[in-house]
């Protein structure tokens, strides 16, 4: 019961920020924190299509560099990209069977520890945009609600990649690129403050977001002054 | 001939001394011209006389050799770009060569000597770096450092080279080239523009691909702001 309403809330917040025109970056690590905590899962991240060979990152829970591996070996096969082709839901629940399924790919999610990835469709009408993939773990058996929880952080992550763009509407593959390309400053700002406190990138992204939450300021925005301000020479970091 | 990757770690210095508020291109030129020992340079890009555009001039005089070279159709930077090869002539040579362009110049200017080096990168030329002293004398120019540099300006002003550009990269790769975009804002307080320019100079001094060098830097092995320990894609 207590997943249940912590879903309604976790979902009812992703909704708002939709609606009130949040910043799409931040609405959606939002929904896939909140997706990690409820379902419950190791790493949760979004692939898309955005008109390119191959998927992009849209955002991930972890940007440590082993789990960015495996998204970037989704590349072209995997269960994400299975979920994207079918558009069904693709499950696998043990180490054999994903070495089974996917080879090396397999082999690579359970040499990190992963007992089970999981990849839900992206649908927008009548077509797929992309696919959230969860990691599973040891620690945590999936609650019995988690293939709805699963289902509706996709569709939930797909409206915002959808109504948080300024371009057109029908134009989908503009729309996903726009958010995709998004995130080239705030890896910029990870560079910056990687190089200004002498730590690695994912220590360098917690700061960014534990900064932007101390400010109340979208992500990508204080990304966009951290850059600005280190080139004009007037940030003190 | 001076090492190369300290060559453009002289020019890079240089570079982050120069106010930022000026194009890059005209930064790199004003760098080089210092680097060189010159008083001031412009580049020229296109094919025919006709179609010539001037990217940059540092000074008035470096505009005005420019110009007249369109006006007469004579000049170093036309000849550069017609054969591909530098040009450093004498002062008596110079006269011969240009004899209208000269005859314009040294009533203000009587010692002036002019340099032309093709951007040439890929073998093709890009286009023209021109240089000018005023004073005749001075040290002699290290062609092979000349051309090396002026490629090395070609490809951070004009982009290309191993086509490896940030947009077509898968996005690893892609984030990779934008945390080092952002590490050499951080280290040179430069635009994230300029920053990506240096990378693909950087790549192309080493032979590396940007995707290679952006990987040196995010590792620290290289620093812009130390000069050039790093030997990326070495």
């Amino acid at each position: 019961m207590t997943t249940v309403i912590s879903s309604l809330q976790a979902f009812a917040d992703a909704m708002a920020g939709i609606v009130e025109d949040h910043d799409a970056g931040d609405v959606l690590r939002e929904l896939l924190e909140n997706c990690a905590v409820l379902y419950p899962a190791a790493a949760v991240a979004v692939l898309v299509r955005d008109g390119r060979p191959g998927l992009e990152l849209l955002s991930a829970t972890s940007h440590g560099a082993e789990e960015l591996e495996l998204l970037q070996m989704q590349h072209e096969q995997g269960p994400c990209v299975e979920a994207i082709s079918s558009g069904a839901p693709v499950f696998a629940s043990s180490a054999g069977e994903m070495v089974q399924r996917w080879g090396p790919i397999g082999e690579a999610v359970a040499a990190r520890g992963f007992t089970g990835v999981h990849a839900y469709p992206m649908h927008w009408r009548t077509q797929v945009i992309g696919g959230l993939n969860i990691f599973l773990s040891n620690g945590a058996v999936p609650a019995p609600e988690s293939r709805t929880i699963g289902r509706m952080a996709a569709d939930l992550a797909t409206l915002v990649v959808v109504h948080t763009s300024d371009a057109p509407t029908g134009q989908i593959t503009a729309r996903v690129h726009e958010a995709v390309t998004a995130r080239s400053v705030v890896e910029q700002a990870k560079g910056v403050l990687a190089y200004q406190h002498d730590v690695g990138m994912a220590a360098a992204f917690d700061l960014l977001v534990r900064r932007a939450a101390e400010r109340g300021v979208p992500v990508s925005e204080l990304a966009r002054t951290i850059v600005e301000e280190t080139h004009r020479g007037s940030s003190k970091p | 001939m001076t090492d190369e990757g300290s060559l453009l770690a002289r020019l890079t210095r240089r570079l982050a001394d120069i106010q930022p508020a000026a194009p890059l291109p005209r930064r790199l030129v004003t760098a080089l011209s210092e680097v060189l020992e010159m008083d001031g340079g412009a580049i020229t890009i296109g094919y025919a006389p006709t179609e010539r555009v001037t990217v940059c001039a540092t000074t008035p005089v470096a505009q005005r050799i420019e110009e007249l070279q369109d006006v007469f159709r004579e000049g170093p930077s036309l000849d550069a770009h017609r054969s591909a090869v530098q040009v450093v002539s004498g002062p008596r040579e110079q006269r011969a060569r240009w004899p209208l362009l000269m005859q314009a110049l040294v009533e203000e200017h009587p010692r002036i000597r002019l340099f032309a080096v093709p951007m040439m990168p890929d073998r093709s030329v890009l286009g023209v770096v021109s240089l000018y002293r005023l004073d005749g004398e001075g040290n002699s120019v290290d062609g092979r450092d000349a051309q090396f540099l002026v490629d090395a300006i070609g490809i951070a002003v004009l982009g290309g080279f191993d086509r490896s550009e940030p947009g077509d990269l898968v996005w690893t790769a892609r984030d990779r080239v934008n945390q080092a975009t952002g590490m050499v804002v951080a280290q040179l307080r430069i635009a994230p523009e300029d920053a990506l320019a240096l990378l693909r100079a950087h790549a192309f001094a080493h032979g590396a691909t940007l995707v290679e060098v952006a990987g040196h830097v995010v590792s620290r092995e290289l620093d812009f702001r130390v000069g050039d320990n790093g030997r990326a894609g070495a």
